[in-house]
């Protein structure tokens, strides 16, 4: 698929701008006829108004044949808590993220460490349309039409040296950007993730750049993030400005707040209790009911043989 | 507590319905929304976890509201005994009025925290006993949820004048057990949270704040002063 440009993106953001005001004061204008009821709960702006509409896919099913999660749903259901702890808040707080320039230092233990723009990257990588299984540790999950390259790629053009077994990810720090890193009560910003080498290199890794055809919008990581179909979504780090080959194995944000609840390999797998949700079964956006939770969210075939001989229950 | 009173409380007066009525709108407003919410689609994405988690939050409201009421009552009745004005024995009378609003919203807890379980075990996870288990009994912040929820509905089935009558001295033992499935409410909702937010730790330390404000009025309770009895002193200027 051909990497949009600068004229695909422009006109849509003056759209964009036009439509999230119109509907910001259709919401102003509902808020004061609710609350004149009794009923005032506001609302920023309807969902789906403030971002656009769908690119084209190659495909609505996955190859499971389960169906694309609604490029709405995707696009106004998010987890990202540099901007709110709200899910349904992301898209409205995060609006505004600015994110060109952008460029993303990968250095660490590599024979040819390199900073990046972001441009060159697309450009160095045309963009691979992948359909994955995102599955929340919070038991909901999504089908979403990704576009990027493979982790992979970008890090054989740095060379890993000999003694690099880790990859290690971080998050744009910038409390004025992200103001949800101004909470600093439960969290130590920035967000950091963290994979074992051959993790990262594994084909199912992917960086990405797009979804449904289109450049990331900031709640789904923009400009680049990392999804890793076969782990918790909170493995796949948003808004990536550096990446590092270590030695040792990453603390990463969530290992941090809470190291008996998440620990480095987060695989899914419903066979390992979390404290709070049951990862037997989860909800799948935009269906009612649940459904069963499959065991490496369903890529077994393609990664359990990273594991052989561990125990997942230990190494959750 | 001394401050807890028969509900048909003497010298509610004029402010009686008024409150009741207030009490039972204001009481019955997130219902309200909801039903606005879910008939206008405008839920989440995860519109079962949405749902779930206002009506908790709506039970932890009204379970809150129930708790402040004491303190509430014995605080304006201590300001009203300072003064022999108009003033004073209107927040004399508030006070008789608001007493019986600790049933009423203690009800109301009941009532949505009974929609909150309904919709997870039902709506959500279909009644599937597997399931059930996994996300309930392996669970802390469930378990102590559905503590909270079955001491909630002792305390509602045994609410009714009769009951109360039945239990004698037992009914007042039995009904402090609210103190209890408030803590438990406090850690299902701290547990339940994927990081301790400044309003759940917020909302936790205002529940500890009217918990502990039951202090002083069983010190006062204790000490056998009859709030009459201080208003005399408050009179003559002593202790």
């Amino acid at each position: 698929m051909k990497p949009l440009d600068d004229s695909d993106i422009t006109p849509e953001h003056l759209y964009l701008s036009r439509r999230t005001f119109i509907s910001g004061a259709a919401a102003v204008a509902a808020g004061a006829v609710l609350a004149g009821c009794g009923l005032g709960e506001s609302k920023t702006a309807t969902p789906g108004e403030t971002t656009g509409t769908p690119g084209s896919v190659s495909s609505t099913l996955d190859e499971l044949g389960d169906p694309l999660t609604s490029y709405q749903d995707v696009t106004t259901y998010n987890n990202f808590y540099e901007f709110t702890t709200n899910k349904d808040g992301v898209a409205a707080a995060s609006k505004d993220f600015t994110f060109t320039p952008w460029s993303v230092e990968v250095s660490g233990l590599a024979a040819k460490p390199r900073t990046f723009a972001i441009e060159e990257l697309t450009g160095l990588f045309p963009d691979e349309e992948r359909i994955y299984r995102m599955r929340c540790v919070e038991a909901w999950s999504m089908v979403i039409p990704w576009l990027g390259f493979p982790l992979r790629k970008l890090l054989e053009t740095v060379e890993p040296t000999p003694e690099a077994k880790y990859v290690r990810f971080e998050t744009l720090l910038d409390p004025e950007e992200m103001p949800g890193q101004k909470d600093t009560s439960g969290f130590s910003w920035p967000y950091v993730e963290g994979l074992r080498l051959d993790e990262a290199m594994h084909d199912l890794t992917l960086l990405s750049t797009g979804l449904y055809g289109k450049r990331l919008l900031p709640q789904n990581g923009a400009p680049l993030r990392l999804v890793v179909p076969w782990k918790y979504g909170f493995k796949s780090i948003k808004s990536i400005v550096r990446i590092q080959l270590v030695a040792e194995q990453p603390v990463s944000f969530w290992m941090a707040s809470g190291p008996s609840e998440y620990g480095f390999y987060a695989n899914v797998n419903p066979d390992v209790a979390h404290p709070r949700w049951s990862q037997k079964s989860e909800r799948r956006i935009g269906e009612s009911g649940r459904r069963e939770t499959l065991m490496f969210n369903g890529y077994e075939k393609e990664v359990a043989a990273l594991y052989a001989g561990m125990d997942l229950s230990k190494d959750f | 507590m001394r401050a807890a009173r028969p509900t048909t409380s003497v010298g509610a007066g004029r402010l009686g319905l008024p409150v009741r009525v207030a009490a039972h709108l204001w009481a019955l407003a997130p219902l309200a929304i909801l039903i606005y919410v879910v008939a206008a689609d405008r839920l989440t994405a995860n519109p079962i976890e949405d749902v779930t988690r206002r009506l908790g939050r709506d039970a932890l409201l009204m379970l809150t509201l129930s708790l402040a009421v004491t303190p509430l009552v014995w605080v304006l009745r201590r300001l009203a005994s300072d003064r022999r004005r108009p003033v004073a024995r209107a927040g004399h009378g508030l006070g008789s009025a608001l007493q019986p609003l600790r049933r009423t919203f203690g009800l109301y807890a009941f009532f949505y925290a009974s929609l909150h379980l309904f919709v997870f075990a039902v709506i959500d996870f279909g009644l599937d006993p597997t399931l059930l288990v996994d996300a309930v009994l392996k669970k802390r912040y469930a378990l102590v949820g559905l503590a909270a929820f079955l001491i909630l509905t002792a305390l509602a089935i045994t609410s009714t004048r009769g009951w109360r009558r039945r239990l004698g001295m037992a009914w007042r033992k039995l009904h402090r057990l609210v103190y209890v499935a408030a803590g438990l409410v406090v850690l299902h909702n701290l547990w339940a949270a994927k990081a301790l937010t400044t309003g759940r730790l917020a909302w936790a330390a205002l529940i500890a704040g009217l918990l502990l404000a039951r202090i002083p009025i069983w010190v006062t309770a204790r000490r056998g002063l009859s709030y009459d009895r201080q208003n005399s002193s408050a009179d003559t200027g002593r202790p």
